[in-house]
């Protein structure tokens, strides 16, 4: 007993480094795990603040762009509304917006979060789906009162079901880690006819995002022929690093719907 | 020593914000994210007496700057790997520092000279750097990884050592 109580003493630096190395991994590996909350993380209040204070003095750099952006966005809603009836418009998942301002963004690195400026309190909840107006952004991981981080799809671990719009194959979209810009598809067989520029969109499935939403477009065949499966990657329509404003999606059959499935099961 | 502790805290508070406020947003050809908080924890004097003391702030820190990433844990682990690897890499430098008697050894780029500190700040950079890319994504591949941590390390060894230096210029007025 006594020689153990000395060779804690002895080796008390290693014995604490080893204890703080230990604790600093179990917090990566609960991190990873999607459903499980995450107790430091960006939608507390003093990292969320400072977030806040610094997207608005970086807000005024851009409000050219932005206003022209929000001229262009006016001006393609006008012309849906003029083109179509009222009852074309119609989605097999119908949403309810709640607009959202991005005050944080990474895209360099593996995992990638995004901070919004909503939360509980305009109504969002984990697992909604956030879209801008051209494409997939990501799934609100953590709210607090007032924020949201959401897990962007910039993340290692996020997948999105995505459908050729021409051909209504559907796969998996998940990204490589590699280039903001782009991002890789999986599991659309090879025998299905494709080209460089074919359009993606969501497919709705999940009812997580709305479907049909456009989310880029086929940048590269790598298929070889006795590939079973398309080898794709696609660039997004919507720049990542520059998006501002984001909408998040509250779908309003979601519950019925797995309602249903878990009576299948 | 107070006026040193004081010193101690306005380097944490300036290069942990210089770091969240600036540094996080700066991305050199797409990916390369300088870590210049890591110079806090170089300041810091290599101390046998309160060697625990120094681990514990080196995770007070990892877990700060995580906070504002949203990467528990990350910098926690790369933190800590650092702070407990100074000493050993500092002595196999300079050997000749085992047998002074004084508790506090500071790194300065006057005593040391110019290639001990380009050895030393790098080799460090380069594990912490490591330790870093390679758990946030060992799920892609390692060429990547290694191009991300050469890189991103090659300029936070820079800026690292330039401010060493204008440290040890301060310090001589």
């Amino acid at each position: 007993m006594r020689n153990l109580i000395e060779l804690l003493n002895k080796y008390n630096h290693q014995i604490l480094f080893i204890l703080l190395e230990f604790f600093a991994f179990f917090l990566i590996i609960q991190n990873n795990s999607f459903q499980k909350a995450a107790f430091i993380n960006s939608t507390n209040g003093i990292t969320a603040s400072s977030f806040l204070a610094i997207s608005n003095v970086k807000s005024y750099f851009s409000l050219k762009s932005t206003n022209e952006l929000l001229l262009l966005e006016n001006a393609k809603l006008k012309s849906l509304i003029s083109y179509q009836s009222k009852d074309s418009i119609s989605s097999t998942n119908p949403n309810h917006y709640i607009p959202a301002t991005i005050i944080n963004n990474s895209v360099a690195r593996a995992n990638n979060y995004i901070t919004i400026d909503k939360g509980s309190i305009d109504g969002i909840k984990k697992g909604m789906g956030v879209v801008s107006n051209n494409g997939v952004i990501g799934i609100v991981k953590e709210t607090s009162k007032h924020f949201s981080s959401v897990l962007s799809v910039l993340h290692s671990q996020s997948k999105v079901s995505v459908v050729l719009k021409k051909n209504n194959h559907f796969g998996s979209l998940q990204w490589d880690g590699r280039s903001y810009k782009k991002a890789k598809i999986y599991d659309i067989p090879s025998h299905v006819n494709l080209e460089i520029g074919d359009t993606i969109t969501t497919s709705g499935f999940s009812y997580i995002f709305p479907s049909n939403t456009i989310v880029g477009v086929i940048s590269e065949i790598k298929t070889k022929d006795d590939d079973k499966f398309h080898n794709l990657r696609m660039s997004f329509m919507e720049d990542l690093k520059e998006v501002k404003y984001v909408n998040v999606c509250q779908p309003l059959k979601k519950q019925e719907k797995e309602l249903l499935e878990s009576e299948i099961e | 020593m107070n006026k040193l502790i004081v010193k101690h805290i306005i380097n944490f508070i300036v290069f942990v914000s210089l770091q969240v406020l600036v540094f996080n947003n700066v991305f050199f050809m797409g990916y390369i994210n300088p870590y210049i908080y890591l110079m806090f924890l170089f300041l810091l004097p290599i101390s046998k007496k309160n060697q625990n003391f120094l681990l514990l702030i080196a995770f007070t820190t990892g877990i700060i700057i995580d906070a504002f990433q949203n990467s528990m844990g990350l910098h926690t682990f790369a933190c800590v790997l650092l702070m407990y690897l100074k000493s050993p890499i500092l002595l196999s430098l300079v050997p000749q520092l085992k047998n002074r008697t004084q508790s506090n050894i500071v790194f300065s780029i006057n005593e040391f000279g110019l290639p001990v500190t380009i050895i030393y700040t790098s080799s460090l950079v380069f594990i912490h750097h490591f330790a870093l890319f390679f758990i946030e994504a060992f799920q892609f591949d390692l060429g990547n990884i290694l191009l991300r941590t050469i890189a991103s390390g090659l300029v936070t060894s820079i800026l690292l050592i330039i401010f060493q230096f204008l440290n040890a210029r301060n310090t001589l007025k």
